[in-house]
């Protein structure tokens, strides 16, 4: 993986990452959002930016964020997303869900070496 | 996991929402989008790309929209056709495999739906629309009751004069009908057939908001 190729973003952690975002940034609107995710994974992630708006839609549906019109920088018309109480609760524990996870297969990617 | 559930039903919930104002979110998802590759463009132009190559490298950034409005929907509807048909087979097949649950549930349901429809029938009936007059809900049946007697109930019948003299002295109701049975005999070719006839006071049909079912209502020169 030593080479410029980008990964593909895994299934259901964009949403966990605009939850973050959200949380981090107060209300954005989606194209905020994907800069906001670009920026911080440094070029490392190939992302899609149209999947930000389905991430958005699902994690809307579940009521983890609230959309509402509002005006851009540059006086466009957008959707502004924030998160909710619930969505603050959810982060938190889709957060340390998360962490162990990923504890849990960086352990086993390193097995091998105690063989 | 509860947590889970709930969150599961009001995604449910939303979808339900979803049928009915569809069209309108196709169209604000439609301009989010828009707005969103506008921006993209504009700041390809600022970084020094032509406008086409701008554009071309906007749409690359953000994928398919097409694709996006068919996954979007789909968050939005219940179930997708070929779920549901393949829902429907399923179904059919695990009753298909064991009959005796099948019939079971059947019966159950069929039961179930007919004692339901005939009860509410019978309080629909009874209880709700019990007669087809107008303004039932308004209508009382006076009853005479002496109030030095302790007794329940009262005397139901009326003479004339009882009731002329009521009708005279009222200003509560609307309007006041009386009638009184009687039998009546109806000669018709070889046979005759006994009816329940009845003398009524004027105003009667009015009073009930009956047409007559066969010929007229007695009008005022009958009178």
């Amino acid at each position: 993986m030593s080479n410029a190729k980008k990964s593909e973003v895994l299934q259901g952690t964009l949403d966990l990452m605009i939850l973050k975002t959200l949380h981090a940034l107060g209300p954005q609107h989606g194209f905020g959002t994907a800069r906001r995710i670009e920026q911080v994974s440094r070029d490392v992630l190939q992302l899609n930016e149209g999947t930000v708006y389905t991430s958005l839609l699902r994690l809307l549906q579940r009521g983890w964020i609230a959309a509402e019109w509002g005006t851009s920088d540059n006086n466009r018309k957008a959707k502004f997303y924030s998160i909710t109480a619930r969505g603050e609760k959810r982060l938190a524990v889709e957060t340390e869900n998360w962490e162990r996870i990923s504890g849990v297969v960086g352990r086993v990617l390193r097995l091998e070496g105690e063989r | 996991m509860d947590h889970w559930r709930i969150s599961q039903l009001r995604a449910f919930t939303a979808r339900m929402l979803g049928l009915f104002r569809s069209r309108q979110c196709d169209r604000e998802f439609d301009e989010e989008m828009q707005t969103h590759l506008q921006l993209l463009v504009d700041r390809f132009v600022a970084q020094g790309m032509s406008q086409e190559d701008a554009a071309a490298a906007a749409r690359r950034q953000f994928g398919n929209t097409t694709l996006l409005q068919e996954d979007r929907r789909e968050l939005w509807t219940l179930v997708s056709v070929e779920d549901l048909g393949r829902d429907l087979r399923y179904a059919l097949r695990s009753l298909a495999r064991s009959r005796a649950f099948a019939a079971v549930a059947i019966a159950t349901l069929g039961l179930g739906i007919g004692a339901s429809t005939a009860i509410f029938s019978v309080v629909d009936n009874v209880l709700l629309e019990p007669f087809p007059y107008k303004d039932p809900g308004r209508m009382v049946f006076l009853q005479i009751h002496d109030t030095a007697r302790g007794q329940e109930g009262g005397r139901q019948g009326y003479t004339s004069n009882e009731l002329l003299e009521f009708a005279e002295q009222n200003h509560v109701f609307d309007g006041i009908i009386a009638a009184s049975d009687d039998l009546v005999l109806y000669k018709q070719g070889e046979g005759v057939e006994l009816l329940y006839g009845a003398h009524v006071t004027p105003r009667t049909f009015e009073f009930f908001g009956m047409p007559a079912l066969y010929g007229r209502v007695l009008q005022a020169p009958d009178y």
